[in-house]
């Protein structure tokens, strides 16, 4: 299946002391619809990776191509407009806006796409709905508990149908039994929907239905387990 | 648009950052309309009442008085006496002068020749006007055989109404007219109990000395034994309140709670006239124009200026003693008190002068500034406070697909919003606080709070372009930084 979003020579040095190397060097390709997952001992690079993939940062050489369109050739507009169409993000801490209610946290990505206010309306539901959250869709976050809050935080990663749902350890901060219920929503997503993934967790249980996982170490992918029958590549 | 309904959304909805905020800005607006209406009201308002009765800003004396010794300076200085029938207002001012008062030798006499008044006055930059002092000896003839010795002062009629705020609560009756300017009406001081028998529409009787000529010192030689006598129609009283004073005398065992207060006003024994009227009676009894006279009335552009104005008068006039009217006052230790009578049956007020004056310190421009600084500082350190608290909610928003402009239009209006509520808020307390205190006390300078729409668009408008620049900084600053930067932020 053809890569969805591809990473070349990725790489990116932070400015400690004589600089400092997160990501030494890191080629991937991610298949239309696959799940993947991102796996490694904590400060492997992980999370600099994701970011570099979802264009949260710019990387220091390489570049990330997604649906053809090379980050390097976008300033920061254009990647902000990237960023609110094609691409979805889950963090650990959920990052909901706490001044909004959780249809507003969902609808913000619309809003800030133009789309029709009926549009907005009727897909709000839908995915509160698709979460398990439609019953508390007038609720603040901190009315609400970490793994709904979580819900929450997919359903507005899914807002605008983006190309790829970028997740930096979607579950670390919740229970078991909340972990279980994340986990289950992504892989059905994932299943039904078509929708492609590329999660950075500790959790076995993705990599269990991953289609791809990654295993990196000291800033660099040590290996890459591809799934049969899954089409990654 | 999403960005300014979601800045007013947050401003609706946090309420504990709004209130921290808002509260900021009310502290920073609050300064600034304190320190703003002190400077620019309080020059304009403090000492009201004694510019009413003068009729002047700055008031200059042909003479130099001084009320210390010249120290070694002594040989070239000489005791004299001010002339009992020159009427100036430094009688009222400085009663003590009339023991007599050091002047420098070659100081010319006591009077002002108009045909010869120092053509400086109208060039010194800040002079709006000047005018004579219009002052004469006169007595109140009562129906009942009665006499009452006043000063006759005329008025100008235009510059009363236009600058000294008349009628306003000045008058208890009515304000001359202008057309009434040479027509025999009057106006009487409604706090000396002779006049304030005289009420608006009855007749006062006035006797005026005749002036025989002038004396060596340039002062009005009076010829008390034919007087001209004058018909004028009262046309109104005036008071010139000078608030409350605390009423002495008054045990604690015979009261409950603060010692009442008693109002009082300039108890100074004097009849207005309009100017053109004065004029006509001066040259009936003296046989001529008005020529000399004791004193000149300057009139200032704005009394934020009057002491700069004061001392360049004062430098063009050597030998002359300049004073605004509010040093006057002060300079003078000039109070009233208030007593119970001695069979308890009412109140005495008296007008009493300290021994040493209590020199009143004026408020400047530059306090202004400085408050205007601090105020902005405050005003900054929010915007600061506003944005470095929500960097993680900013790279959140960055993540989610908003642009650097987006965040820049989204914490402006907040800034705005803030801003805005605050400063008005703070205004409207501070303009309660002064009323609050101008209703519970006698501080004449409180009525500088007296505050103006001018002042409301200098403080908000401030406020605002402060929040608003300084806002800009530290937005556009988390704007341009990567999200995976904000977003590590706890």
């Amino acid at each position: 299946m053809k890569a969805i979003l591809e990473a070349t020579a990725l790489g990116r040095r932070f400015p400690v002391g004589e600089g400092v190397w997160a990501l030494k060097r890191v080629d991937l390709a991610v298949p239309r619809g696959a799940f993947v997952v991102i796996t490694g001992p904590s400060g492997c690079g992980k999370t600099t990776l994701l970011n570099l993939l979802g264009g949260l940062d710019r990387p220091t050489r390489g570049d990330v191509v997604l649906k053809g369109l090379a980050y390097s050739r976008l300033d920061e507009s254009g990647l902000a407009r990237l960023r609110r169409t094609e691409i979805g993000f889950v963090f650990q801490f959920f990052n909901l806006l706490s001044d909004l209610t959780a249809e507003e946290n969902v609808a913000l990505p619309m809003r800030l796409a133009g789309l029709p206010p009926a549009e907005i309306t009727s897909r709000t539901a839908a995915l509160l709905e698709a979460t398990g959250m439609s019953h508390r869709a007038r609720h603040t976050p901190h009315e609400l508990s970490g793994g709904e809050q979580q819900r929450v935080a997919v359903a507005r990663a899914l807002a605008n149908d983006p190309a790829i749902v970028l997740a930096d350890e979607p579950t670390g901060n919740l229970d078991s039994k909340n972990s279980e219920d994340i986990m289950e929503l992504f892989r059905r997503f994932n299943r039904e929907k078509g929708q492609t993934f590329v999660v950075v967790s500790h959790d076995p249980g993705f990599a269990e239905h991953a289609d791809m996982v990654v295993r990196m170490r000291d800033g660099e992918v040590q290996a890459l387990e591809e799934r049969e029958g899954t089409g990654a590549c | 648009m999403v960005f300014v309904r979601m800045a007013v959304r947050n401003v609706a909805r946090n309420w504990n950052r709004t209130g921290m905020i808002i509260l900021g800005m009310m502290v920073a607006s609050g300064l600034m309309t304190l320190t703003m209406s002190l400077a620019t009201g309080y020059a304009e308002f403090a000492y009201l009442p004694y510019r009413q009765m003068v009729g002047a800003d700055i008031l200059i004396y042909p003479n130099r008085f001084v009320f210390d010794s010249p120290g070694g300076e002594a040989d070239r200085w000489e005791l004299r006496r001010p002339d009992p029938d020159l009427l100036t207002d430094a009688r009222f001012f400085h009663p003590e002068l009339a023991r007599g008062y050091l002047s420098p030798a070659d100081a010319p006499p006591a009077v002002f020749d108009l045909q010869d008044v120092p053509a400086c006055l109208g060039e010194v930059e800040g002079v709006a006007d000047w005018e004579p002092g219009r002052l004469l000896r006169a007595y109140v003839v009562f129906e009942d055989g009665g006499r009452l010795r006043v000063t006759l002062r005329g008025r100008d009629i235009a510059a009363d109404r236009e600058r000294y705020r008349m009628p306003g609560s000045v008058t208890v009756g009515r304000y001359f007219r202008e057309e009434q300017d040479g027509e025999w009406v009057a106006l009487v001081n409604e706090a000396v109990p002779e006049l304030a028998r005289l009420w608006p529409g009855s007749r006062l009787v006035l006797e005026v000395p005749t002036v025989k000529g002038f004396g060596p010192g340039g002062g009005p030689l009076l010829d008390y034994s034919e007087p001209r006598t004058y018909y004028f129609l009262v046309h109104g009283r005036y008071s010139l309140s000078l608030g409350t004073v605390p009423l002495q005398g008054v045990s604690s065992e015979d009261r409950a709670g603060p010692p009442p207060r008693v109002p009082v006003a300039i108890d100074e024994p004097e009849v207005w006239v309009p100017a053109g009227t004065f004029d006509r009676i001066y040259a009936e009894v003296s046989g001529a124009p008005l020529r000399y006279t004791g004193q000149l009335g300057v009139t200032v552009e704005t009394m934020v200026h009057a002491k700069t104005v004061a001392r360049a008068l004062a430098e063009a006039l050597p030998h002359c003693s300049v004073l605004t009217v509010p040093q006057e006052a002060a300079l003078s230790g000039l109070h009233y008190e208030a007593y119970l009578s001695e069979d308890g049956s009412g109140v005495d007020v008296v007008r009493a002068y300290r021994s040493r004056s209590t020199l009143a310190v004026d408020v400047k421009r530059e306090l202004s500034f400085v408050a205007f600084l601090a105020a902005g500082l405050l005003v900054v350190a929010n915007m600061y406070i506003l944005v470095t608290q929500r960097r993680r909610e900013i790279g959140v928003l960055k993540a989610i697909g908003s642009t650097g402009r987006d965040i820049v239009v989204l914490i402006l209006t907040e800034a705005v919003g803030y801003s805005l509520t605050g400063s008005l808020i703070g205004f409207a307390a501070i303009r309660c606080l002064a009323t609050l205190t101008l209703l519970g006390s006698s501080v004449t300078f409180v009525e500088g709070l007296a505050l103006t729409l001018e002042a409301a668009a200098v403080v908000v408008g401030t406020t605002t372009l402060t929040a608003l620049v300084f806002g800009l900084l530290p937005a556009w600053e988390a704007a341009r930084t990567p999200s995976a930067a904000l977003l590590t932020d706890r």
